[in-house]
């Protein structure tokens, strides 16, 4: 792999500089950010923000919160959490909004998002919040979900940040660790995102001369089950596949515990696109949004919402410009499947 | 005369060795800049491993001024090169938040006039959110500085004098060969030989002129127009 | 005979090439002692780097024997570093584990090896970087192309310092031997006009001898004329004409040409600055502003170029009326104030004033000493004396940057703008020496007004000329020059070192050829002519792009458009002179105002036309349309060309420039 796909894929700022290139020593700092330090200094009141969490405190809101410390910019925040039930959120809105009166909504979540602000084609009179600004984090698939109409604008007063790393991106970084011919991939034919994510596997592949062996789980009615994924796992192995890969697929997700120990004796490497799978689904390999910086980007949009005052249609939503890959290493010694040394400048290693 | 000449080679003379001297010390420069950015390619290598360490904490939520293990790894990597002197982690505002150099926490690198290089450290929204500063011994510099500086003075002194020298021998050369000439000038029989025909040329005509002509045999239709004042752009007819 | 003035310059320059030369070889010694050492540090630094990252893998629990891509890492750490001839692996047994490049042609590079550890501090092999020797060589290859660029710096300078001393009065008596012996050697036997001064004694001789013959020549011809012998006369003035007898020549005129020292000394002064001027702006910017960095380097420049082209037409009545010699002195002065200020500006809004007033003096000095050469040739020779005037600024252009960069690298920008305003004293104080005095002509010029312009715009010519060739050639010249040309060789991974070398094609081309070109222009008394070809040969070198979008082609590109603008710059403003002369009083200020505006339009116009077209249609279609342009504008002016020919009314003005300035 050479340095240039590296830097393509958005995380080989480690290789360049190892590398050691000669010009540009003296490099200019460059202006830090969107917000100037001190923004808040000519602020008046602090800004006041109503959070809705899902299921309490995670490392987005944390992200979230110390964006606004690093700026210097004053905020009261007021946290409200639904404790993973969106039904909650009309009471606590009835309950929050009259006295907190906040400047700016920030929620988790597609459930949450939608129970504040929405779809973006409910009749004008339905009771969603349409005069406070919402910034969303971790919505996997606005548009599908009808959030937005594209994520170029969401035309109303809602922006956010999405957490999925785009498939093509993915692809290579998995190529970076092995190139592959075939490539296997289990999904749930009913999740419409699922199926997105299939076409793009294939459109990247057909760049790169390599083939896509989709396997759809099993459907009972129009729900998916989790029968015969083994068998599955096994089949794709036998089919020639090098990879198997997990999108961010969410019945798949619930069967992760079944999926991992196939593959592994299998002897099948594993690519997943969530943290949650490396970790406790004996994963290989995975390129993640850090759920930290995923709550800084929202952050930073709810700085261009407060400070710079511009309006939420006019800010895209956006995924991050850099991502995590984690490395499973005691995956890799079972399936005796290394990472290329360059890729342990710039990846966390399980170990 | 004589004065005039001399004056104007030693002029020259001067001119010749100033711009001997001026393209010595601008190569110097050059050789300088190019030293240095050596040096600093080499430097920038370890600067590119402490961002890419805090980089990867930043990423996983780890603030920059809490990052405490980077003081040992800055020290690590200020150690492995003996002529670093310091190495800094800053905030975007250029607080140096760790430093292999306790001394410096809290400083504001920009401020201590120390020439150094800097990588940035970014956030996984591309942000910048500090930078990593080496400082190095400006001793490896000079070092290199003086060994370059003495090994050109060794050739520029000589070219210099040489020049100079060479322009005062030829100045003398051309001025003796514009003496000669000039004396030599002074003997109509030792002119140049266009000269010479020229002056046998008039010779001539004046003789036959002076006798007179025979009357009716007109040599062209200018001739009344003979005499006028020369006109300007003869005069002025460039070689 | 080559005479005098070009063997101090053949002298000069065979001395100083020798010597830079040998400065080179030095430098090139120098480079090879203190650079090789460094690079052999930097492959023991890149090799310890790589073996930590080996030593990571082992500690994460990548068997040593099992490590993957290490030969693909070699491979990027040799495309970043290219000194590096191999990389390897080897085990402590000795074998070979992976590799990168192939050093098995070199001898005894130098290398660097460094250790492998494991967790517990075993050595498991070796990392192993070779150094390749060719590419140190081709390393200090790189210094020394910058290092003659450098020796052709100073050559340039020292012949404009001996030209200023040649051009001085001290060197009179000198020129005074020179001329006679010249004309002897042509066989012309002229009397010599003024006194040879210091020289007297030498001289004389040769003076007594001519002189007795055109006394002998008078009374001859007198007698001749007594007797009516009409034969005798015509010989006698055949042998006039063949010999200069009896005429007197007079001192050459260098009056148009005086003016060179003192303009190249200010012209650097406004180059020295071009390399740091961006950055500079941008820090006294950041010390207390909002701009973007960007927007706060720029607006300092485009303000001053902004200046400069609106001054021209204003400027060129108020000069006659100044007074070439004043108007310089004024111009020279304001600006000299104008560094100075920038040199202590606190606030940017002070800094981007201070470049206000430079600009405006920049102005009045580059419209003087243009008037000055316009004013003091005429004719033949006025394409001639031009050119000097654009050499003068050309070679300023070369010399400047680099000198002014290292002036700032070394002793900073402020001290760099002190020396900027020196040199503008220097240029002052020398025009005021060397310029003729001229008189305050309060009414002789009063302004150039509106209608001024237009009159000017009605002169025969003018007009395709001014945006058939004037325009076009400007606009050519920046697009290429300014924005394709570096936009492009970035993209091609060229460093801005390197493009800083591509764009001196185009200066040392000027240099070389203007004088050249000029004189032939002058002799063939074809300026038109030279103004048309000048103006097919940049375009078409530019429409050549084309057929191959290269490096090969960008270099033609740019040759050619060096020589293209050599063939017809002189002749330009030549022309814009002589119709200038022919009008007369305010209108001819006028024109010339109007030809600078027009031309420094192109300038402003081709690096915004060509941004745009090279974002909408690519870089090789974008400089072949911009070439187009070129060749179509010279179509034009040739077209008027013939048809003035026809006209009776190019006789008469060029009957009047000739008389105008006698």
């Amino acid at each position: 792999m050479d340095r240039r796909s590296l830097l393509a894929l958005g995380l080989g700022a480690g290789a360049a500089g190892l590398a050691g290139r000669l010009p540009g020593a003296h490099g200019q700092p460059a202006p830090a950010g969107p917000a100037a330090p001190g923004a808040g200094a000519a602020q008046g009141r602090p800004f006041r923000i109503l959070m809705l969490t899902f299921r309490g405190d995670t490392d987005v809101e944390r992200g979230f919160r110390d964006y606004f410390a690093a700026n210097e910019i004053k905020v009261e925040f007021l946290t409200r959490d639904v404790e993973r039930d969106a039904s909650r959120v009309k009471p606590i809105l009835a309950e929050a909004l009259p006295g907190f009166k906040p400047d700016l909504i920030y929620t988790y979540g597609t459930p949450n998002t939608l129970a504040v602000a929405g779809p973006y084609d409910a009749p004008p009179d339905a009771p969603f919040v349409h005069d406070i600004p919402v910034v969303f984090a971790l919505v996997a698939a606005p548009v599908q979900v009808k959030i937005a109409p594209s994520l170029a604008s969401s035309g109303r007063n809602v922006t956010g940040a999405v957490h999925v790393v785009p498939t093509d991106v993915q692809m290579r970084a998995m190529q970076s660790y092995k190139a592959f011919r075939k490539v296997g991939v289990i999904y749930s034919p009913n999740e419409r995102n699922s199926v997105a994510i299939i076409e793009e596997m294939q459109a990247f592949c057909a760049g790169i001369d390599a083939s896509v062996i989709a396997q759809p789980l099993t459907m009972v009615g129009n729900r998916p089950t989790g029968e015969g994924v083994e068998d599955f796992v096994r089949n794709l192995k036998a089919q020639g596949a090098e990879w198997l890969y997990l999108p961010a697929d969410t019945f798949l997700a619930t069967i992760f515990d079944r999926v991992g120990p196939a593959a592994l004796s299998a002897g099948l490497p594993t690519f997943g696109a969530t943290e949650f799978f490396l970790r406790e689904g004996l994963g290989l390999v995975g390129l993640v949004s850090r759920y930290y910086s995923v709550g800084q980007l929202a952050a930073s949009k709810a700085v261009e919402i407060l400070v710079q005052r511009v309006p939420p249609r006019n800010i895209p939503i956006e995924t991050l410009r850099r991502f995590a890959l984690i490395i499973n290493m005691n995956i890799a010694k079972q399936l005796g499947v290394y990472p290329p040394i360059a890729m342990l400048n710039y990846a966390e290693v399980i170990t | 005369m004589a004065r005039t000449t001399l004056g104007l080679i030693a002029v020259f003379a001067l001119i010749a060795a100033a711009c001997v001297a001026f393209g010595a010390y601008f190569s110097y420069v050059t050789l300088l800049n190019a030293h240095r950015s050596v040096i600093e390619a080499r430097f920038g290598i370890a600067a590119e491993r402490v961002a890419d360490v805090a980089e990867q904490a930043a990423s996983l939520g780890i603030a920059l001024p809490a990052q405490g293990t980077l003081t040992s790894l800055l020290d690590r990597e200020a150690r492995v090169e003996p002529a670093i002197r310091s190495m800094d982690l800053a905030d975007e505002r250029g607080i140096v938040l760790f430093s292999s150099d306790p001394a410096r926490l809290g400083l504001a690198e920009a401020q201590d006039g120390g020439r150094g290089l800097t990588r940035p450290v970014r956030n996984d929204l591309n942000e910048v959110i500090g930078h990593v500063v080496v400082r190095y011994d400006p001793q490896i510099l000079a070092a290199g500085a003086a060994a370059l500086g003495d090994d050109l003075k060794v050739i520029a002194l000589p070219a210099l004098i040489g020049a100079g020298a060479a322009t005062i021998v030829i100045g003398l050369l051309l001025a003796a060969l514009l003496r000669r000439a000039a004396r030599r000038a002074a003997d109509p029989g030792a002119w140049p030989p266009a000269a010479r025909a020229a002056l046998a040329a008039a010779e001539s005509v004046h003789r036959e002129a002076a006798r007179g002509f025979p009357p009716g045999k007109p040599t062209s239709g200018r001739a009344s127009a003979a005499g006028a004042a020369p006109r300007p752009g003869e005069s002025r007819r460039r070689a | 005979m080559i005479g005098l003035r070009g063997g101090i310059t053949v002298a000069i320059v065979l001395i100083l090439c020798s010597a830079l030369a040998f400065i080179g070889w030095g430098a090139e010694q120098a480079a090879q002692r203190t650079i090789a050492p460094e690079i052999l540090a930097k492959a023991n630094t890149v090799a310890r780097s790589a073996a930590d990252l080996i030593g990571r893998a082992g500690a994460v629990g990548v068997p040593f024997d099992r490590l993957e891509g290490v030969g693909d890492y070699f491979e990027s750490l040799r495309a970043a570093n290219p000194e590096f001839a191999q990389i390897s692996l080897v085990s402590a047994g000795g074998a070979e584990l992976a590799r990168a490049g192939d050093a098995s042609a070199f001898a005894a590079a130098p290398q660097a090896r460094i250790p492998v550890p494991d967790p517990s501090g075993r050595r498991l092999g070796d990392v192993l970087v070779l150094v390749d020797p060719t590419a140190v060589t081709a390393q200090v290859g790189a210094v020394l192309v910058d290092v003659a660029f450098i020796g052709i710096v100073s050559l340039l300078v020292a012949l404009e310092l001996v030209a200023l001393v040649v051009g001085s009065r001290g060197i009179g008596a000198l020129m005074a031997v020179e001329r006679r012996l010249k004309a002897l050697g042509r066989g012309v036997l002229a009397r010599h006009e003024g006194s040879p001064g210091a020289a007297g004694a030498l001289v004389s001789p040769i003076d007594r001898h001519v002189g007795a013959l055109a006394e002998r020549h008078a009374a001859i011809r007198a007698a001749a004329e007594a007797r009516g012998d009409a034969t005798a006369l015509s010989r006698l003035a055949d042998l006039e004409t063949r010999t200069g007898l009896g005429r007197v020549q007079a001192a050459e005129s260098e009056a148009a040409v005086a003016v060179r020292p003192a303009l190249f000394l200010f012209m650097l002064a406004e180059e020295l600055t071009r390399p740091f001027l961006p950055r500079f702006a941008q820090s006294v910017a950041a010390a207390g502003g909002s701009l973007s960095p960007d927007l706060a380097a720029s607006l300092p420049i485009v303000a001053f170029m902004a200046v400069v082209a609106l001054c021209q037409v204003p400027f060129a009545g108020l000069s006659e009326r100044l007074g070439r010699r004043r108007g310089f002195v004024i111009g020279a002065m304001l600006a000299a104030m104008g560094y100075a200020l920038s040199a202590v500006s606190p606030s940017y809004a002070l800094f981007v004033a201070a470049r206000v007033g430079t600009a405006v003096g920049y102005a009045l000095v580059f419209v003087s000493s243009q008037g000055h050469v316009v004013d003091f040739s005429a004719g033949a020779a006025r394409s001639a004396a031009l050119a000097v005037f654009v050499r003068a600024i050309m070679v300023a252009s070369l010399c400047g940057p680099p000198i002014g960069g290292v002036i700032a690298d070394r002793l900073g920008a402020p001290a760099a703008f002190t020396a900027s305003a020196g040199l503008a004293l220097v240029a002052l104080v020398v025009a005021f020496l060397t310029l003729p005095k001229t008189a305050w002509r309060a009414g002789a010029a009063a302004g150039v007004g509106l209608s001024d312009l237009k009159d000017a715009a009605r002169a025969p010519g003018l007009m395709a000329l001014l945006f058939g060739c004037a325009f076009p050639a400007k606009f050519l010249f920046a697009a290429l020059c300014f924005l394709l040309v570096p936009l492009e060789l970035q993209r091609l991974g060229y460093s801005s070192a390197a493009i800083g070398r591509f764009q001196m094609i185009y200066p040392v081309i000027m240099v070389l050829a203007v004088p050249f070109f000029a004189a032939m222009a002058d002799r063939f008394d074809a300026r038109g002519g030279f103004v048309v070809a000048g103006a097919l040969v940049s375009g078409l070198g530019a429409m050549a792009m084309v057929l191959n979008p290269s490096i090969a082609f960008i270099v033609v590109a740019l040759v050619a458009l060096g020589y293209g603008q050599a063939m017809s710059i002189a002749s330009q403003s030549a022309l814009v002179a002589d119709t200038a002369a022919a009008l007369g009083g305010g209108r001819a200020a006028g024109v010339l105002g109007l030809f600078r505006l027009v031309e420094r339009s192109g300038n402003a116009a081709g690096p915004a036309s060509a941004g745009f077209l090279m974002a909408s249609v690519g870089f090789a279609l974008a400089t072949a349309l911009i070439g187009t342009v070129a060749v179509a504008g010279a179509a034009l002016f040739a077209l008027s060309e013939l048809r003035m020919k026809q006209s009776p009314r190019r006789a008469s003005s060029a009957a009047a420039s000739e008389g105008s300035s006698a």
